[in-house]
């Protein structure tokens, strides 16, 4: 029984103009995640996980049904309004990282940070503390281009939950590493749902991520086809 | 946020060096060639005032309607007093006398035989009575290579190039043949006292010869008058309104529709092609702002293009972050702004050590002034000038450009949708 909802969609209908047909990428899919839950997406590719996180994410709107997250009504929101539920309360994790190659390990992690409008104190010690959780301390004024696959996508990890969010989202974050950095990362982020009670949605379809999901949800063509809690 | 920015700037340069080097380039050549404007007018409008057209310039109408011919049976055969008229009038102007006039020159050999013959362009002045001002404004201090100005009325001085041509001396005598004021004959010796060069290719190249203004009204029968008055600014600084206030007085006062040789007053703008030039010039700043705009805009737009693309991939990234699309829209035009800024300071800096050398080395375009005419005069050597506009008019361009390039490359983040951008992090 989920006692706070975070996640909630009715009838969430997605789907894409494909030359002259509408193509379904979600259909029908009614699911409810709480606070705290470890949860992930999986199904083969094209089954619809990364739809399904780039419309909770605010990235995307439904084509119909609803989306509802954290109270906001997705399908609702502006642009302006999404990009502030966004900046507020979730953050992503991707499979190629995405770190600002130009930037520091120091402000890549700061940069959501300074759209939070937080002061400059503030940022050095939120992203020092982020540093220090994740190992990367002495990282801090390396550029993308001098880590690891592993050490990236713990700095990615750090720009995610450096301010705190209510909701991370990771998109198959394990894909590009091996299988060593693949049980850091996730011992890492089951670390952090565990001491700050984040809620983690993973879009994945990789063996060594599910066996640490607390709940799956298996999609196929767009629609939930199973929906387990270990 | 701007320091975030800047950093991106200066640390990716696929981002701004292209942009800044076009900002840099654009700038530059501005500054530069406003520069160069600004040497070359003052220097052609003084050159060309004291050669011909004076601030205000007075000839009779008649001869105005003919001036092309120069008709000395039309000069004003009341100069001098005219003169003294308008000295009483304006006090805080100078008023002088010239004639010009041509004919032809006889060059005798040691037997007093005709050696040689040649047409001249004669311009006679005051150049004998006791602090005339006409000396300075001709240069001839300076003008003459050879010899000594004139002390008497019948000497004249030369163009060196014609000396050269026909083997003249210091000292020797020729004769000058032309009309009279009432259209006879005649003749008159004259003393070649020197030589001159003035450094200005439409001067030097021909025959011309330099009389003083009594010697030659003695030859042409012209006593007390002349063909134009021209009037100088005791502060030698041409202002057009305040040549307005002497002509239209001149064009009210003295002129009389109903005789032919009552004077008629032109401004220096309104002899000859100065207007139409000086309009020209004094929109050239804008001129030039707006064509390298537009080339910069250009460059910069499609800059911004190749670069929007390059980025598509950190746009998705700052979406997710939380950055709204205005807001990295505007961040965009913060970047070209700095990018602008950076640009431009350089591009003055590089402009204004241009203008410095051309000021201080100035590039000779005698060969190609040789031929101007119709009174426009420019020196051999034409140089620019550090004027206060080389500090700032760079930044019209230097600013304006990239922020409009940007303004219209950008649009392109609004017309992908979000979920488009994100999905070129997976890309």
């Amino acid at each position: 029984m989920i006692e706070t909802k975070l996640i909630h969609t009715h009838d969430l209908v997605k789907t894409y103009p494909v030359a002259d047909r509408e193509f379904v990428a979600l259909k029908d899919v009614n699911i409810d995640i709480g606070k705290g839950e470890f949860v992930g997406l999986v199904g083969p590719s094209g089954s619809g996980k990364t739809t399904l996180l780039n419309v909770v994410g605010s990235l995307d709107i439904p084509t119909s049904g609803s989306v509802t997250v954290l109270d906001h009504n997705i399908g609702s929101l502006s642009h302006k309004q999404a990009a502030w539920l966004r900046n507020q309360h979730i953050g992503f994790i991707f499979q190629t990282y995405n770190l600002l190659p130009v930037y520091s390990v120091f402000e890549n992690v700061e940069f959501p940070l300074l759209l939070l409008g937080k002061s400059n104190d503030e940022r050095k010690k939120m992203v020092m503390d982020a540093l220090d959780w994740l190992g990367l301390t002495d990282k801090a004024e390396m550029r993308p281009a001098q880590l690891s696959g592993g050490e990236s996508q713990r700095v990615a990890i750090a720009r995610a939950m450096v301010k705190k969010p209510a909701l991370i989202l990771a998109d198959e974050p394990t894909a590009n590493l091996d299988a060593k950095n693949s049980h850091h990362i996730l011992q890492t982020m089951e670390k952090l749902n565990a001491d700050l009670d984040t809620t983690f949605l993973f879009a994945t379809h990789d063996e060594k991520v599910m066996q640490y999901m607390k709940r799956i949800i298996s999609l196929e063509d767009g629609e939930v086809v199973k929906d387990e809690v270990k | 946020m701007i320091k975030f920015l800047l950093a991106g700037i200066l640390r990716d340069r696929s981002r701004s060096l292209f942009p800044i080097l076009t900002v840099i380039i654009g700038t530059a050549l501005t500054v530069t060639m406003t520069g160069y404007i600004g040497g070359v007018m003052p220097d052609m409008i003084q050159l060309s005032s004291h050669l011909d057209a004076g601030h205000v310039k007075l000839m009779s109408q008649s001869f105005y309607e003919n001036r092309y011919q120069m008709p000395l049976d039309l000069a004003m055969d009341n100069a001098d007093e005219l003169i003294e008229g308008l000295e009483a009038q304006f006090p805080d102007m100078i008023w002088k006398s010239r004639t010009r006039f041509g004919g032809l020159l006889d060059i005798p050999d040691e037997n007093g035989e005709t050696r040689a013959q040649t047409t001249v362009s004669a311009l006679a002045a005051d150049l004998i009575s006791p602090n005339s001002t006409e000396l300075d404004y001709l240069n001839l201090r300076e003008s003459v290579v050879e010899g000594n100005l004139p002390q008497d009325p019948f000497d004249i001085l030369i163009a060196k190039s014609m000396a050269e041509a026909y083997q003249l001396n210091v000292d020797d005598m020729v004769t000058l043949m032309t009309s009279t004021v009432n259209g006879s004959m005649s003749f008159q010796n004259f003393r070649v006292s020197g030589m001159v060069v003035f450094g200005i290719a439409a001067l030097d190249k021909g025959g011309a010869i330099i009389a003083d203004i009594e010697g030659a009204r003695m030859a042409l029968d012209l006593n007390g008058g002349s063909t134009e008055i021209l009037g100088f600014f005791i502060d030698d600084e041409y202002e057009s309104e305040r040549a307005l206030v002497v002509s239209d007085w001149v064009n009210n006062n003295l002129k009389n529709v109903d005789d032919p040789y009552s004077p008629i007053a032109l401004r220096f703008e309104d002899s000859n092609e100065f207007g139409a030039m000086m309009q020209f010039m004094g929109s050239f700043m804008f001129i030039i702002s707006t064509v390298f705009i537009l080339i910069m805009f250009v460059v910069l737009w499609n800059s911004g293009l190749m670069n929007g693309l390059r980025r598509y991939g950190e746009m998705g990234l700052r979406l997710a972050v939380g950055e709204g699309k205005g807001h990295i829209y505007r961040s965009m035009l913060v970047e070209s702004s700095i990018i602008g800024v950076i640009g431009t300071i350089i591009g003055t800096s590089i402009g204004l050590v241009g203008v410095w050398l051309l000021q201080e080395y100035g590039i000779d375009l005698g060969n190609m002034t040789a031929n101007t005419g119709d009174g426009i005069y420019y020196p051999n050597i034409i140089r620019g000038k550090i004027i206060p506009a080389c500090f700032y008019v760079g930044f019209v361009p230097g600013l304006i450009a990239p922020f409009l390039g940007s303004l219209v490359s950008g649009r392109g983040i609004y017309k992908r949708q979000t979920a488009s951008l994100f999905k070129e992090l997976e890309t």
